[in-house]
């Protein structure tokens, strides 16, 4: 008989076995087949955003079933906007808080009137809800930034503008990726690839002494004109140079080109600075964030008529060149965030 | 190249003959051969595009050579040549090998085979599920089942593999405890493919048995695992799955007995890039309570218990391969959709049967099967079931029934638990030059909730045939099949580690579909007989189609 207790013990033994119990298995249904209902409405947790103290800033709404949502936030005044994207049936602290920043230029302003828009998608049905918020004062520099120009007050001191007959170089007033000044760039010159240069003095560097190239990032906020009503080969090249010479012009020079060909609004280029070639004869043939003591900014354009060095595209031909610039600047250890 | 190796195969093969025959003078042939002549007529309304006609078959000679080359070695093999219907002067000739094994036994004791093996142990462990869309089949039906059977190295609820396997026992000279018997195997389950960086595979296990006065305890084990370095490892599998089985008789109640199976089993997935492993264990418990009266009646209750990570690839399986389509009329209306397969194709038709098994969950068909659709082992079950396995009525009648009452032990998608019933019920008459078959299975599954929640699905299953004898040679054999699924369900789609992912709605509105068959059928012997049969196959669901067929099936077994 006691045979039989021990097969009741071992069977009562896999009997009383305790599983890891999930909720469920697999994906919600709800998710995948419930209705879209709102539950809470959209809001922010403010009706004020101060992005300038700790106070977190973020949406809040609340909706049936976990899904894909998007925010997409604009400024009333400059256009700059800020998308917040998740999976999740709620918003909260945790997935929309805001610093302050925007997806790219321009950035947002002190001030700011903006309207905030949650999009909600299933299978089969799309919810947009708005909610409008205030940014009473804008974020704190950036740690590690360092501004080189920012044109508000016009040319930086000491700057050494070059403008060929037929190209512009001004200081503009206007929609500005940062503040409201930004520094135009372009014209019409059909005889040469170079329009206009601007040398800016950089002072100041050996705070990135330390710096590896690799974390000091090269910042400037770029616009390229209207899409089909410049040439299709406007160009930027960008000039570091470093005092590691002994003389201000024979110290080596390290540059990048950009082709700000279809960006219609303010773009952020951001590069590290381990990035840019020589372009110089070597001295050392390190680049070395500290040494920097210039930035040259050169608007260029493939002529319609005449070159002195290179071909000539005579499709250029009326086509205004475009390349504004606007805040110049070196952070460390990530890019710019505007 | 298949010419060569046949024939370097049979030359070998040849001298291997003549040694034995210089030794022990013990050879013996047998084999089967076949003639199976099909042809079928597609009817569907307003249908101009598709054709409407296919005729097609084959003939085969499957030759076993059965060599003994010593009294305790015996060499099998199977030598195939096939011709298709009209593949004049050998145009549509293919031929190779079907089956090659070694057996012996050392010192008498040690039981070995090398080569193909027939593989089985029990539901949770080793196990060939069976048909789904087969209740008990009508002869005409039986006659078709049986070429599949043999196709596919179906026998019994066994898996063929390739590999060794090895097999002893030895007696304890004790009273309770009586003897052991050991069974080991090693195979070979798939080949490495450098391409896809996927692995060798090895399936191995066994069983080790203890006899004792109280009944028969065996430890199973069956661990199906990748085999490192066979190529640039990316990912590398592992899954073991043990248990302990038990049937004891109880002296004090004669008419009792206890079956029990219980065990865990657990899953490892090797990440070799990410240096990540996922494991996934569960376990498992069968509990049954088993009464015999005078061989007339047999009632067994058992309590069921399969948790939803079990993982037992060879024994979570299904024979039929439900997305796989026939090459015989694969489309259907001016549209050219793809046409949904029917009985008739699961029965006469090239769809796909699974000939081993992996390491994934199949695709299954709730129509015809969703209490349990990967057999006993079907993860994430709970609940009993009651057998009459045998009923004897006046010696002419056998009844038999089944019924399961199970649910999820977690739920899918939702903390809803979905409900099954399933109900089998056979009954055999024999009496005379008369004899009947006839046998039912029906499915219910429930679940309540939000209406996307909601699960209402029944299906049926009714097999039916009579068979009338003529003559001792001649018979007209009849048989009908019906299958009938209504309802809705949420179709498992998973992920590679077997755990539901998301879920297909499959919507059956009255969905039926109905196969007659009459023929006759000429037993020329024992092991010869010429099946002719004329059948009509219906299909009323969002595709509605008719076939009618005429088969002529010769099989002889030598």
């Amino acid at each position: 008989m006691k045979n039989y207790y021990l097969i009741v013990i071992i069977a009562i033994s896999f009997l009383s076995c305790q599983r890891e119990k999930p909720e469920f298995l697999g994906g919600s249904l709800n998710d995948q087949f419930g209705k879209l209902v709102v539950l809470e409405p959209f809001k922010s947790n403010t009706a004020s955003f101060n992005f300038s103290i700790v106070t977190p800033c973020f949406f809040e709404a609340q909706w049936s079933k976990n899904l894909n949502w998007s925010i997409s936030v604009r400024s009333s005044q400059t256009g700059a906007t800020k998308t917040f994207t998740g999976y999740s049936n709620k918003l909260d602290i945790d997935n929309s808080s805001w610093d302050g920043s925007a997806d790219d230029f321009p950035s947002f302003i002190k001030d700011d009137i903006c309207q905030a828009t949650l999009t909600l998608s299933d299978s089969d049905t799309i919810i947009e809800l708005t909610t409008m918020v205030n940014i009473s004062e804008i974020k704190n520099p950036q740690n590690g930034l360092k501004v080189v120009a920012d044109f508000e007050d016009g040319l930086p001191v000491n700057s050494l503008p070059f403008i060929q007959p037929g190209a512009e170089l001004t200081v503009t007033e206007n929609l500005a990726a940062v503040g409201s000044h930004y520094l135009h760039l372009g014209g019409y010159v059909p005889y040469d690839y170079l329009l206009t240069s601007i040398k800016i003095p950089v002072q100041g560097m050996d705070i990135f002494s330390t710096t590896s190239p690799l974390l000091l990032y090269f910042n400037m906020a770029t616009i390229g004109g209207v899409i089909g009503e410049v040439p299709a080969n406007q160009f930027i090249k960008i000039i570091i140079r470093e005092d590691d010479g002994s003389t201000i012009a024979n110290g080596e020079k390290y540059s990048m080109l950009i082709d700000p060909i279809n960006w219609d609004m303010w773009r952020l280029f951001t590069l590290p600075y381990s990035e840019f070639v020589l372009e110089s004869a070597p001295i050392n043939n390190l680049r070395e964030p500290g040494k920097i003591n210039q930035i040259e900014i050169m608007c260029l354009s493939c002529p319609a008529e005449s070159a002195p060095d290179g071909p000539t595209c005579p499709e250029n031909t009326n086509l205004i060149v475009k390349t504004d610039i606007d805040f110049i600047a070196f952070t460390e250890n990530e890019s710019y965030k505007p | 190249m298949n010419m060569r190796l046949v024939t370097i195969c049979f030359l070998v093969f040849a001298a291997t003959t003549i040694m034995a025959q210089e030794r022990v003078k013990k050879i013996e042939f047998y084999g089967a051969a076949k003639t199976n002549i099909l042809h079928q007529d597609f009817n569907v309304a307003g249908d101009t595009l598709n054709l409407s006609k296919a005729n097609y078959g084959h003939s085969l000679i499957d030759l076993g050579i059965l060599v003994r080359p010593s009294a305790n070695t015996e060499i099998s093999t199977e030598f195939r040549l096939r011709n298709e219907l009209g593949g004049f002067w050998g145009g549509a000739v293919t031929y190779g090998i079907r089956k090659l094994t070694l057996k012996g036994v050392v010192n008498d004791a040690i039981r070995y085979k090398i080569g193909d093996i027939d593989l089985e142990m029990t539901p949770y462990t080793l196990f060939n599920n069976n048909y789904q869309d087969v209740v008990n089949e009508a002869t005409v039906f039986k006659m078709a089942r049986e070429v599949i059977d043999y196709e596919n190295y179906f026998s019994g609820n066994a898996w063929r593999q390739q590999g060794i396997q090895s097999s002893y026992g030895f007696y304890l000279n004790n009273e309770t405890f009586k003897s052991i018997d050991v069974n080991l195997f090693s195979t070979r389950n798939r080949t490495a493919d450098p391409s896809s960086a996927s692995p060798e595979r090895l399936f191995s296990g066994g069983q080790i048995g203890l006899n004792t006065s109280y009944g028969l305890f065996t430890f199973n084990s069956a661990n199906l695992f990748d085999l490192k370095n066979t190529v640039n490892d990316m990912n590398l599998y592992y899954n073991l799955v043990n248990t302990i089985s038990a049937n004891i008789s109880l002296p004090e109640f004669s008419k009792f007995s206890l079956n029990y199976e219980s065990g865990i089993s657990k899953s490892n997935y090797e990440n070799l890039i990410e240096e990540e492993t996922e494991t996934i264990q569960d376990y498992f418990w069968n509990f049954g309570l088993i009464y015999s009266s005078n061989n007339k009646i047999r009632l067994s209750v058992n309590c069921i218990n399969t948790g939803p990570q079990f993982r037992s690839p060879a024994a979570q399986n299904i024979r039929l391969g439900y997305s796989s389509i026939s090459n015989v009329f694969p489309t259907i209306g001016n549209n050219l959709a793809i046409r949904n397969m029917g009985l008739i194709d699961y029965l006469y038709n090239d769809v796909f049967y699974y000939k081993t098994f992996d390491n994934q969950l199949d695709l299954y068909n709730p129509a015809f099967s969703n209490a349990l659709p990967y057999g006993l082992a079907t993860p994430n079950r709970k609940g009993f079931s009651v057998s009459l396995d045998e009923l004897a009525v006046k010696k002419v009648l056998n009844l038999s029934s089944e019924i399961h009452m199970m649910s999820e032990i977690i739920g899918t998608g939702t903390t809803l638990l979905k409900s099954f019933m399933k109900f089998v019920a056979k009954a055999n008459y024999d009496y005379k030059k008369w004899s009947a078959n006839l046998g039912l299975a029906y499915e219910s599954t429930s679940r309540d909730g939000q209406v996307y929640e909601k699960i209402e699905l029944s299906s049926i299953l009714f097999d039916f045939g009579v068979d009338f004898d003529l003559t001792d040679q001649l018979s007209v054999i009849f048989g009908t099949k019906y299958h009938m699924a209504n309802g809705n369900e949420l179709l498992m789609v998973y992920d590679s580690y077997n755990n539901p992912l998301y879920f297909d709605p499959i919507n059956y509105n009255d969905h039926k579909q109905m196969l007659n068959s009459i023929g006759i059928m000429v037993n020329f012997s024992e092991l010869s007989k010429l099946t002719a049969s004329l059948s009509s196959f219906s299909q009323k669901a969002e595709q509605e189609y008719a076939f009618n067929q005429i088969q002529i099936l010769y099989r002889l077994n030598f």
